[in-house]
């Protein structure tokens, strides 16, 4: 903790003892009274995120994030778009924006509302083609899953 | 012992039916396309286009674009980097005779596909993008090689309603202007509405492209389109008629209108023509070992060379034809320090300065119009397309190179990259036969 900093500018304007009284206030009483306060529940990741679940933040899982990095090497070119629609295949979400949709942040992903009941067949026609090596249908049924977790 | 190609792209897919042809045992390594299949529909192999650079596109006397032929002899005259420089010095008459060359095998490579290479080194076409700038081109291929804007009295822009970030009235007025301002004999354009079929509505050119292969869908077009040409107009249509069949829906509408259709040029992500041709070389290589996997490593051997793939058994092999590309395909890594990832080979920019080793954008200028060193960045070849040490010496007698690996020439803004990659991939067979001892 960096501490009260506009001591010297306190001092100015409203004399000694009452900036060093802020000194201490925010310097001493109010880490004392935070570290006498603390409660130990549990992990304080999960607690960061239990506050944050209702903005739609997603605790950060590393399998996803691992996706998230791999779907940032995107071209977006939509070589995947043309090879699913030739194969015949119409999934909910077209494989150049979900690869879009995994490459944001984690919040984003599960407002899209997938369902793994409508997931792409998985016939990985799309990553044959993609010159970045993205792992295409990884993504679309990873983005299927978080769609229905909650 | 085999050959192994690495890079399945245009230049890497050249050199596997060359050595094919010449009867040596070849493996192509494929790690998926490149920048082969972004391509807009032009097969560039030396016009210069407007707009995309201050190259001169067109002769200043006459004001005419120039011919490719002539564009070649320039670029052998001033750009001692260029790879037609490196590998046919200052005739450029030779450098000529290579690139048609290359164009005839790659018309017998792409011909049972059904795509045919259309153009010569003796005219320029003057094309429509989707965005509706004007690009000059030597050869393109089916679908928008009927785009011919030169000697058209009127050019119709066909809307295709929902169509995403596309406006035809906005296509059709930036081609007016273009016109113009570049001082070419401008038709009348203007754009057709309320005729395309309410069932082929669709926000992608990517997902709507390959309905159009099939029969039924081509004749819901054909009869909403029915009529509308003549043969003074020039209907336009975005790259979506097909990916498999497009010579076949071209035909079709053009009997059905009546009149001239042709796609306009489309980029990525609109590059259905890109698609067409990687597509096309794929089914070309049918009778090629193709392996798909991405290499690791390359080590070298008393008799030759083993590649390395991670995980999965390693390749031997007696010569390697690295045709990896640039940023696009991975054959130059610019994440960070810019690199030759697979030997770490010195790469070297248009100017002849060493990029390699030094951040990316530490190799770029202001400006949009300027040459961008970053953007000719590759490795070094001597004539015969065998890589460079930073010494100068080849790395290995039997290492050659071909397509955008090689560098000293940018292909974005001097469109010669299809050629490059055919007459670097054709010199660099020529070296392996020799070094194999084998004559085709």
């Amino acid at each position: 903790m960096r501490g009260y900093r506009g001591f010297f500018r306190e001092l100015g304007h409203t004399g000694t003892w009452r900036a060093l009284a802020l000194q201490f206030r925010t310097g001493a009483w109010h880490v004392a009274r935070q570290w006498m306060g603390r409660k130990d529940d549990g992990d304080p990741v999960a607690r960061f995120y239990g506050h944050y679940a209702a903005d739609g933040v997603v605790a950060h899982d590393p399998a996803a994030d691992a996706l998230a990095r791999q779907a940032q090497a995107c071209l977006v070119c939509g070589l995947c778009s043309m090879e699913c629609a030739r194969t015949g295949s119409n999934p909910p979400l077209d494989p150049r924006d979900a690869v879009v949709a995994a490459s944001r942040l984690a919040v984003d992903w599960r407002r899209l509302g997938l369902s793994p009941a409508e997931a792409c067949g998985g016939c990985t026609a799309c990553e044959s083609v993609c010159p970045a090596g993205i792992p295409i249908a990884g993504i679309q049924a990873h983005l299927a899953e978080i769609g229905t977790r909650e | 012992m085999s050959v192994a190609v690495i890079g399945a792209g245009l230049a890497g897919r050249a050199a596997a039916l060359l050595l094919r042809a010449s009867g040596l045992d070849v493996t192509l390594i494929d790690a998926g396309p490149g920048a082969t299949a972004l391509g807009g529909g032009c097969v560039d192999t030396a016009a210069a286009s407007p707009g995309v650079s201050w190259l001169p596109w067109r002769d200043p006397l006459q004001g005419r674009p120039l011919l490719p032929r002539e564009r070649v002899q320039l670029v052998v005259a001033e750009q001692p980097t260029h790879p037609y420089t490196v590998a046919f010095g200052s005739d450029g008459d030779a450098a000529c005779q290579a690139i048609e060359r290359s164009i005839d095998a790659l018309r017998s490579w792409l011909s049972p596909s059904g795509l045919a290479v259309e153009g010569s080194l003796d005219d320029a076409r003057v094309l429509a993008n989707l965005p509706g700038t004007v690009r000059v081109a030597d050869y393109v291929l089916t679908g928008p090689s009927s785009g011919d804007l030169r000697g058209r009295e009127e050019v119709v822009w066909v809307d295709v309603p929902g169509l995403e970030a596309w406006d035809p009235s906005y296509a059709a007025r930036t081609l007016a202007y273009d016109l113009e301002a570049l001082g070419l004999p401008a038709p009348k354009v203007r754009v057709l509405r309320g005729v395309w079929p309410e069932r082929l509505a669709e926000p992608r050119v990517a997902r709507l492209a390959p309905r159009l292969d099939r029969a039924d869908v081509q004749t819901t077009l054909c009869e909403a389109l029915a009529g509308q040409g003549s043969p003074e107009r020039l209907l336009l249509v975005p790259p979506m008629l097909g990916v498999d069949h497009v010579g076949a829906c071209l035909s079709r509408l053009g009997e059905a209108t009546g009149g001239a259709v042709a796609e306009v040029l489309g980029h990525a992500p609109h590059a259905t023509s890109g698609f067409r041709l990687q597509r096309a070389l794929e089914q070309a290589c049918s009778g090629v070992t193709v392996r798909r996997d991405r290499v690791s490593g390359l080590r070298e051997r008393a008799d030759g060379f083993e590649l390395q793939f991670g995980e999965e058994p390693a390749l031997d092999c007696g010569a390697v034809v690295l045709a990896t590309g640039r940023y696009v395909g991975g054959g130059v890594d610019a994440a960070g320090v810019v690199r030759e990832p697979l030997l770490g080979l010195p790469l070297y920019d248009a100017d002849g300065r060493r990029v390699d080793g030094v951040p990316a954008h530490r190799s770029t200028r202001k400006g949009y119009a300027n040459a961008q060193p970053l953007y000719s960045a590759g490795v070094r070849v001597d004539p015969a397309m065998r890589p460079l040490t930073a010494r100068g010496e080849p790395w290995h007698g039997r290492l050659v190179a071909a397509g955008d690996l090689i560098g000293g020439f940018d292909p974005a803004r001097e469109r010669t990259g299809m050629g490059v990659a055919l007459v670097t991939a054709a010199r660099a067979v020529e070296t392996v036969q020799a070094e194999m001892g084998h004559t085709g």
